[in-house]
């Protein structure tokens, strides 16, 4: 079981290692990454996730279809939502402002499609697998009802394998932090499991 | 301060004669306080989906499905000697509105269907509810008022 998880682990290490470069060469900024997570979850555990203790969150949502599906976040804080849209408009910005400002939400919904693209095209070349994000949505909300509604379009059985890592830009004045989250389908579990390629 | 006790997706906790009940980060997810004012005992559920013989794979939490969720936490309110139950409902929003498989849409409209149609079998009338919409709710029961407070993130807290 913990070989198994380990597999999948390291499978999330490459994806989210292509995920913050893309990020990375998109705000011309260095970007540094956690050693991903990969453990299974159930429904209730979601709320208790780190960012589940922000109040207000932006996220990013994907559809995961192909024949790895599931579904994927890309999700921060408001505050750092907000500083994420200033390095992409180049402007300051008040967080009061971003519920109001077309222009900021489609900035912050392009980072996640860069982040999650990128996440999935390097995911589905390393597995030879289709695995690819439906359109995107943007919600802005409480976390915990957030992680929740997403996790369960995908959800099958009671728990479920949750893969998570942390990305920072660090040489910004305050670090700021995006969790990027893929829930596996069961069936893309079995794939994960059985198909990781071994090291010649 | 009185105590109070937190609750998350699936699950449900009672309590007698003082303190608060609370839940955090109702989406499409559905809260039900079911309530005895004389007794002065209450008890709160976090219901995910409406129907439990839909029930996926595995081991089954009776806690998520409306149907089998107000079941039990009556028949709990019931044991510790509730008498006539009131029930106050929040929650059932719809948070993401496309990006969603054709077979969940409306899940939030159905949570709620089901537990008022669960509540009129038990015959619990329902006091007051804040269902709908498009966010997420946190909502926290007093049992000194019997007052059912919503916020969400947008908007200003209300009481029913």
């Amino acid at each position: 079981m913990t070989d198994q998880l380990d597999q999948i682990k390291e499978v999330a290490n490459i994806s989210t290692g292509h995920a913050a470069t893309a990020l990375s060469t998109f705000l011309n900024r260095r970007v540094t990454m956690d050693v991903p997570l990969a453990f299974h979850c159930q429904l209730e555990d979601l709320p208790r996730l780190s960012i589940g203790k922000a109040e207000e969150c932006v996220a990013v949502y994907a559809p995961v279809e192909g024949e790895a599906g599931g579904g994927m976040f890309f999700i921060t804080s408001m505050t750092a939502a907000c500083l994420f849209v200033e390095q992409v408009l180049a402007d300051p910005f008040r967080e009061e402002a971003f519920h109001k400002n077309a222009l900021a939400q489609s900035a912050f919904q392009e980072i996640g499609n860069i982040v999650i693209g990128s996440y999935l095209t390097a995911f589905s070349e390393m597995m030879n697998v289709s695995s690819y994000p439906l359109v995107t949505e943007l919600s802005i909300d409480l976390c915990g009802a957030l992680l929740a509604e997403g996790a369960f379009h995908v959800l099958e059985e009671e728990s479920f394998v949750l893969m998570e890592t942390e990305m920072q830009l660090n040489d910004t004045e305050q670090a700021m932090t995006g969790l990027l989250l893929f829930i596996p389908n069961s069936d893309t579990v079995k794939i994960l499991t059985n198909q990781v390629p071994r090291p010649l | 301060m009185s105590a109070t006790a937190t609750i998350s997706i699936g699950e449900w906790k009672l309590i007698q004669s003082t303190g608060q009940l609370r839940t955090c980060g109702l989406g499409s997810c559905v809260g039900v306080v079911l309530y005895d004012p004389l007794q002065k005992i209450a008890g709160m559920v976090h219901i995910m989906l409406p129907d439990s013989s839909k029930a996926r794979k595995g081991k089954v939490n009776p806690y998520r499905y409306a149907d089998t969720a107000l079941i039990s936490l009556s028949n709990q309110l019931k044991a510790k000697g509730a008498g006539l139950l009131k029930a106050k409902v929040a929650g059932g929003a719809q948070m993401f509105r496309y990006a969603v498989k054709q077979e969940f849409m409306q899940i939030g409209e159905r949570n709620v269907e089901a537990v008022k149609l669960v509540l009129k079998q038990l015959g619990i009338p329902i006091i007051s509810e804040c269902v709908g919409g498009s966010s997420g709710r946190t909502i926290e029961f007093q049992l000194e008022t019997n007052d059912l407070i919503i916020r969400t993130v947008h908007q200003n807290e209300i009481i029913i």
